[in-house]
């Protein structure tokens, strides 16, 4: 609870929006105000077919907002980002929400801007205004929540365990959990990257010689590319048109080249032996690729796919990163060696040396300047990129391993400590001493778990200054925020070793000039009040749009929801230790048929206090019958709850059972039937 | 008879001048061919100087826009380099040559993928607005009905687009010019400036330079304030940009010809007005002139020290260059609505103390806006004070610095200075940075006579260094123009912070007041220790 004070309170500070907007809610002065034509009405806007009406458009301030909404034909297709066009809505599908923002006199438009929106059902609203939505949408009120909340990011979490969690930093699901979705792998993933779009997430599957693709509007891994060997770092050029994978297998190391539009492997390059990191040159054209063993640093021209130069190393090279300002690859080696590779003549330009021991390096995201984090000395230098120098020598906490940036912030990561070290960016390059701050991100030192992914286990989260940060060894991912002494909140990873943390933007963003879009998942048929915000200038709109049921549900749809459950296993109990075996039927609401052939039945059992929860896809039998069965290693309660998404319907819309799980020299082990 | 043959005589300097601006815009090695040269201004502007009619063609259908070239100029979107400049992560496009033929094509952020250009392919683009493949391009693309012949040029910039290089940039120096006196008083302050510049220069150098290239002075020494001179050194020494220019005579004109001729200009020493260069995007001065100098004291007059409607004079000397400052005077006292300012001008070198003051107390006035020199302040002091009558007299620091440190108090009581900068801005560790650098160059004794010099000299090469550094490898003078317009409260350690942005050009707007009569803020750290001092924020 307190953790979720913590995030509403985060909210709360949010934006300078929310404040106004607050006073605006109390004290609505002029008459326009009052007058605004608040509640959504029928016939929805940008519906196919439906001539567009003055619902689909506000001019305010001087700017024009056009709304549409359509589906995107996808629920189960694999490249479900590329749905266009009047398609029209359906509940279950996912649905593609546009905004256009011109200027109201030129026309032109209106970039770049940050739009909040939230979609909720139109039916209890209870004749609240507008305003009064926005206002209680951004108070963060637990009894007044958007349906689909398209301001927000998810975390995810690379876990020990062929999963990754899919986290909602602001709700738990109906309030018991954080966990939003769980995205199962085949294999243990290692490392990961996600399209420049945020649609889809590329993670390394070593054990399987795999890349997972993962659907990001769905959170389901959507294809394997298989690559063969070993691979780990995964790295999307910048253009976005490869991603590069390090092959590690001893026989055939060197890099794996997948061609991201069809998902297929162009080209497998030999480079050499041993841990390969992967850098671009900022055109895409160059890449340079590592070789731990062989000492070496191979130079790819990407249009050739074909190595063209090997450049001798330091011993061990650890690192390469790319200085888009200085136009130079540098390469970090563990002896200690630096060398600068020129991005024109791919050439050796620049050789320094520090001392050995060196772990890691990173360019910040300007370019200028590297950080290098030296493990034998508890130590990172920092590397000016405008001439080569080191320019700082920084003692951090024991045995730095990764280095994380914000706009303000170098974050150091330890093996030795779970603090982490901030060195402002801001102070570079002066000659004043640096302002340093630590923050304890858990207890216990990341190290004491062998279990380091390649992927990044500090990530910023791309909202205002704040980072999240993975602890193995404490099972815990934390929420930092800047300016703070300490994590602002955890999450629970329950029971799962968290490997590697990111972030996946899910909010509204542009995608051509003055056009802002998102996706979301249409929850059910009915009519929706879309509420619309944008701080500068200070337009607030509710638009509306309805959709119509869906033809495969629409004999089922009734007030109460779409279907009904029946449990059909009379048991309640379990010997702990074993699987509890449940059968349960679903059928339409009205007419009673059953429901034959879903495929996306879940099913979450969780034990009270919610530590620990399970996930899972039921099997579907004849005549409407799922079956599943759950685990029950732990004497205790059990609660077990079933969702449908393709129908709309979420864990807390149908009857959930409990069971209990008797340890086995219980008396009552036999007995205690409900 | 010579006046018949001056249009010939104008008419030559104008094609010599002419001449020198094309010999200035290529830089060896860089050279662009009419033709590219010609596709460059169809670039830039949407059109050809010699008459090349193009339009532009946006939307389709009854939405159909049509648009002049110039409106809709390739460069307008896409950059003078052509690496386009996206916004908020979407269009335009790079279109530099080595970007569209890239080999495995172009995949755009919706998805749609289509093979690479070719020549023919970019110039069919160019008119039919259809990718290769066929689809059509971003609707904000225009389609362009062009000539041959301009297409044809066009197309052969694109090739070049991001190339070509500003002048005075190679692939391992980029050359810094500076203007220094040749002669005379000033001679000296210049060699203080070109010690400064070039220990700095060579301390860069020595720690590797910035982003793969050396820094290089060339000195102009100015005996002809000529701005025809000044053009003709620029065309043949071709800097990058000037640094420091000390040109005490024909300030303006130099500034101006530098700047017309898009030469970045960092941290001139002047005196003059900076108002007349508010238009000039290219000059950046750590300062404010005299008139904004004159304003702050105006403004703390009113603000701090309540004078109701203070009855105004202006005591100078005849000469233009104090013109923009009486039009500062006089505009900022009727915006105060103060009484019409009286102006009192005397000859250059021969100010009457008590005819003038006879004349100012007869009018009752209780300010004095004094801008003679020292020697002649004094005058003006001391006379006052036995004829019995005590205004307010404002000055200028820069004019009339020794001033304060030798006049009794009795007759400096009411006088008020204006400083752009003080003592208390000078670290130690920058003052030891200073006398190491110019150890074995500048004598002590001209370091300490000019140290208004060498501090100038040394934060400009700072902010320039910086600048340059953040600019990377990548430079061209708008690319440092850019970053110097990004320059936040910097710390030079000799200098107040220093701040400029798009609108502005004076790093740090601002003057100190200091003056006896001021309730002192800070009187400790001063070596004016009697002093008060009054930090008057003119960003505001």
């Amino acid at each position: 609870m307190v953790q979720k004070m913590a995030w509403t309170l985060r909210y709360l500070a949010l934006t300078l929006v929310l404040f106004i907007v607050g006073l605006v809610v109390s004290f609505p002065t002029r008459a326009e105000d009052l007058s605004q034509k608040e509640t959504p009405g029928e016939g929805g806007a940008g519906n196919p077919g439906e001539p567009e009406g003055a619902d689909n458009m506000v001019t305010r301030k001087g700017v024009r907002v056009e709304f549409s909404v359509s589906g995107t034909g996808t629920t189960a297709s694999s490249d479900g980002w590329k749905g266009k066009g009047d398609i029209p809505l359906r509940e279950g599908e996912l649905a593609e929400i546009r905004f256009r923002i011109t200027d109201e006199v030129s026309g032109q438009p209106v970039s770049p801007l940050e739009p909040a929106v939230w979609v909720r059902r139109a039916g209890g609203l209870d004749g609240l205004s507008c305003r009064e939505q926005i206002g209680r949408y951004l108070q963060g009120l637990l009894s007044f929540q958007a349906d689909v909340d398209l301001n927000k990011y998810f975390l995810l979490i690379l876990n020990d365990d062929s999963t990754i969690s899919v986290v909602d930093p602001l709700m738990g699901v109906s309030g018991v959990t954080q966990l939003y979705a769980m995205i199962v792998l085949e294999g243990r993933g290692e490392g990961w990257e996600r399209s420049g779009d945020d649609k889809r997430l590329f993670v390394t599957l070593p054990e399987l010689g795999e890349v997972a693709v993962v659907d990001l509007d769905r959170f389901e891994v959507v294809a394997e590319v298989e690559t063969g060997g070993r691979p780990r770092t995964v790295v999307l050029q910048p253009d976005g048109r490869y991603l590069w994978v390090a092959d590690e297998a001893p026989e055939r190391g060197g890099v794996s080249v997948i061609d991201t539009r069809f998902l297929t492997v162009a080209a497998h390059i030999r480079t050499g032996r041993g841990a390969h990191r992967i850098a671009f040159s900022d055109d895409s054209l160059t890449a340079f690729v590592t070789n731990g063993d062989d000492d070496s640093l191979s130079v790819i021209d990407v249009q050739k796919l074909e190595k063209v130069a090997d450049l001798p190393t330091g011993r061990r090279p650890v690192a390469v990163g790319f200085s888009g300002l200085r136009q130079m690859a540098y390469v970090a080696s563990e002896d200690g060696a630096l060398l600068g590779v020129d991005a024109a003549t791919r050439r050796i330009a620049i050789r320094r040396t520090t001392s050995p021991g060196v772990r890691a390096f990173r360019f910040e995201p300007g370019g200028r300047w590297g950080f290098i984090a030296n493990e034998a000395e508890d130590r990172v230098d920092v590397l000016d990129a405008s001439n080569g120098t080191l320019v700082h020598r920084i003692a951090v906490g024991d045995r730095p391993h990764q280095i994380a940036f914000t706009d303000t912030y170098a974050y150091v990561r330890h093996l030795g400590t779970a603090e982490v070290t901030l060195i402002p960016l801001s102070q570079l390059g002066q000659k004043a001493e640096l302002g340093l701050q630590t923050v304890s991100f858990g207890s216990r030192p990341p190290g004491e778990v062998p279990l380091s992914a390649v992927a990044d286990a500090v990530s910023p989260t791309g909202e205002w200054t704040a980072v999240v940060a993975s602890n193995p060894a404490d099972r815990m991912v934390y929420y930092y925020m800047e300016g703070m002494i300490a994590p602002m909140g955890s999450y629970s990873t329950y029971g799962r070793v968290p490997r590697a943390v990111g972030v996946v933007d899910r909010s509204v963003r542009e995608t051509e000039k003055g056009v802002y879009t998102a996706r979301f998942r249409v929850p059910e048929s009915g009519d929706y009040s879309v509420a619309f915000l944008l701080d500068s200038p200070l337009v607030d709109h509710c638009f509306s749009f309805h959709v119509a049921p869906d033809s495969r549900t629409t004999d089922l749809a009734g007030d109460d929801g779409p279907l009904q459950i029946e449990f059909l296993t009379p048991e309640r109990t379990v010997v702990a230790g074993e699987a509890f075996r449940l059968r349960f039927a679903l059928s339409g609401l009205r007419g009673g048929q059953p429901l034959s052939g879903l495929t996306d039945v879940h099913v979450l059992a969780t034990r009270p206090p919610g530590v620990w929860q399970h996930r899972q896809r039921a099997v579907a039998l004849d005549g409407g019958r799922y079956e599943v069965s759950v685990p029950a290693d732990a004497a205790g309660a059990y609660y077990v709850s079933v969702a449908v998404p393709s129908l709309g319907v979420g864990f807390t819309e149908l009857p959930f059972l409990t069971f209990q799980a008797l340890r086995p020299e219980s008396p009552d082990a036999e007995g205690d039937r409900r | 008879m010579r006046q018949p043959s001056a249009p010939l005589v104008r008419g030559g300097r104008l094609l010599c001048l002419a001449a020198l601006v094309l010999l200035a815009l290529q830089a060896p090695g860089d050279e662009l061919s009419p033709s590219e040269a010609r596709g460059r201004e169809i670039y830039l502007d949407g059109a050809a100087a010699d008459g090349a009619s193009i339009r532009a063609l946006l939307g389709a259908g009854e939405m159909e826009v049509e648009l002049p070239g110039a409106a809709a100029a390739c460069g307008g979107c896409h950059g003078h380099d052509g690496t386009g400049r996206p916004e908020s992560g979407v269009l335009p496009f790079n279109i530099t040559w080595s970007f569209l033929t890239r080999s495995y094509g172009h995949l755009h952020p919706d998805g749609h993928h289509h093979p690479p250009f070719d020549e023919d392919l970019l110039r069919s683009f160019l008119r039919d607005g259809l990718y290769p493949g066929g689809r059509a391009a971003d609707p904000w693309m225009p389609r362009y009905e062009i000539s041959e012949r301009d297409l044809t040029d066009l197309v052969a910039y694109m090739k070049r687009v991001g190339e070509v290089r500003d002048p005075g940039l190679s692939e391992t120096v980029i050359r810094l010019g500076t203007l220094v006196p040749a002669t005379g008083e000033a001679a000296q302050v210049g060699t203080v400036i070109r010690d400064v510049l070039e220990a700095r220069f060579a301390e860069v150098n020595h720690e590797g330079g910035i982003h793969g290239r050396r820094l290089e002075l060339v000195v102009h020494e100015v005996s002809d304030p000529d701005p025809k001179a000044v053009e003709a050194w620029l065309a043949a020494a071709r800097p990058f940009a000037v640094v420091s220019p000390f040109t005490p005579h024909g300030d303006l004109e130099i500034h101006a010809a530098l700047s017309a001729r898009g030469v970045p200009v960092l941290g001139p020493l002047t005196l003059h007005s900076l108002r007349s260069f508010s238009l000039n995007r290219n000059v950046f001065y750590l300062y404010p002139g005299l008139p904004e100098q004159l304003e702050a004291l105006m403004e703390f007059t009113d603000r701090r020290l309540r004078l109701s409607a203070p009855r105004t004079a202006v005591v100078h000397p005849e000469m233009d260059a104090v013109d923009d400052a009486l039009g500062a005077v006089r505009d900022t006292a009727r915006e105060r609505g103060w009484p019409e300012v009286r102006f009192e001008p005397f000859p250059v070198g021969g100010f009457e103390a008590p005819s003038v003051i006879g004349a100012l107390k007869e009018a009752a006035i209780d300010l004095v806006v004094f801008l003679g020199i020292e020697e002649e302040l004094r005058r003006l002091l001391e006379n006052s004070y036995s004829a019995g009558w005590r205004p307010y007299v404002l000055a200028a620091g820069s004019l009339s610095g020794g001033i304060l440190a030798d006049t009794p108090p009795a007759l400096s009581e009411r006088l008020l200075l204006a400083y752009p900068t003080l003592p208390r801005d000078r670290r130690p560790r920058e003052l030891r940075e200073v006398s190491r650098l110019l150890t074995g160059r500048t004598g002590d004794e001209p370091a300490r006579a000019h140290l208004q010099a060498v501090i100038s000299a040394y934060s400009t090469t700072t902010l320039l260094v910086e600048a340059l550094r953040k600019a990377g490898r990548d430079l061209g003078r708008r690319e440092l123009v850019s970053e110097l317009e990004r320059l936040y409260r910097f710390e030079t350690g000799l200098t107040p912070q220093i701040t400029f942005t798009a609108n502005r050009r004076v790093g740090a707007l601002g003057v100190y007041v200091v003056g006896p009569g001021i309730p002192g803020n800070d009187r400790r750290t001063d070596s004016l220790a009697r002093l008060g001092v009054a930090w008057v924020d003119m960003e505001q």
